[in-house]
């Protein structure tokens, strides 16, 4: 086991120590912080982990190029393009997404009915003389 | 969540920064000629762009968070695609010099433009991992 497994091991347990009871755990907003913080540190520790795999394949592959003595050829070319098609029509699906939960928030907040003087004209009838 | 959203941002900047640090992983100081420069550049915009995408997509980052690491990638969109068409150009031009035996001065040309479009791409690499550290 690597030296990163062995520390998402160790985040993995520490978060079930905190919440389980049974083991000393707590269920307090604290502790919902601390696991959830252990999470996104268990997600970036996964993520940077990856992308050091993937920078370190692409490095020996450019390297393999430059040994070669040559230019990237088109198929190479056109991997690296769809991958980047791919990851940009991601980003912009969570972008629509986000903005699409913004404005469902700002058409709640402007269709509450705003509150009409009827109780001041009510009064205004009672004070008219009837002829 | 300020605490938490910070310590999540200075973890990414750590791992992009010891990851561009480590020579065994920085494909740009393997790249000897332009073409190859311009390859590593975009690769590495592509690599970042996917983990800008896995973390976007993950439900426990915050939205701010996410908005900026879509702003960062649409700044560099445009000039990875300037990039690409460059590359396709001097291809282009050298079939034109192989058939014909003209084009030199475009190829030289075109291969200035590509050098500078990497040199514009490379900070705006640098900024996609930024905007996670400075979101707050």
């Amino acid at each position: 086991m690597d030296f990163l497994a062995l520390v998402r091991l160790a985040i993995n347990s520490v978060s079930l120590l905190l919440v389980n009871p049974a083991l000393g755990g707590r269920n307090n907003i604290r502790v919902t912080q601390a696991v959830e913080l252990l999470g996104v540190l268990d997600a970036l520790i996964e993520e940077g982990e990856d992308a050091y795999d993937d920078l370190k394949a692409f490095t020996e592959q450019v390297r393999g190029i430059a040994a070669e003595g040559r230019s990237p050829t088109p198929d190479e070319w056109e991997s690296l393009r769809v991958r980047k098609q791919s990851a940009h029509d991601r980003l912009q699906a969570v972008k629509e997404e986000i903005l699409g939960e913004e404005e469902q928030e700002d058409d709640q907040e402007t269709s509450s009915p705003e509150p009409t003087d009827e109780t001041q004209a009510d009064e205004d009838d009672d004070n008219v003389i009837p002829v | 969540m300020r605490n938490l959203a910070d310590v999540r941002h200075y973890l990414l900047l750590l791992c992009a920064f010891a990851l561009a640090a480590c020579q065994s992983a920085n494909p740009l100081s393997a790249a000897e000629t332009v073409e190859q420069r311009a390859y590593a550049g975009y690769g590495t915009y592509v690599i970042f762009a996917e983990k800008a995408a896995d973390l976007a997509e993950r439900p426990e980052i915050s939205n701010s968070v996410k908005l900026r690491l879509i702003r960062a990638e649409e700044a560099a969109s445009p000039v990875a695609d300037s990039v690409l068409e460059t590359v396709l150009e001097v291809e282009d031009i050298r079939d034109e010099i192989a058939n014909s035996g003209t084009g030199q001065a475009r190829l030289e040309a075109a291969l200035v433009n590509l050098n500078s479009y990497v040199t514009r791409l490379t900070p705006l690499i640098n900024e996609l991992v930024r905007q996670v550290k400075g979101a707050e």
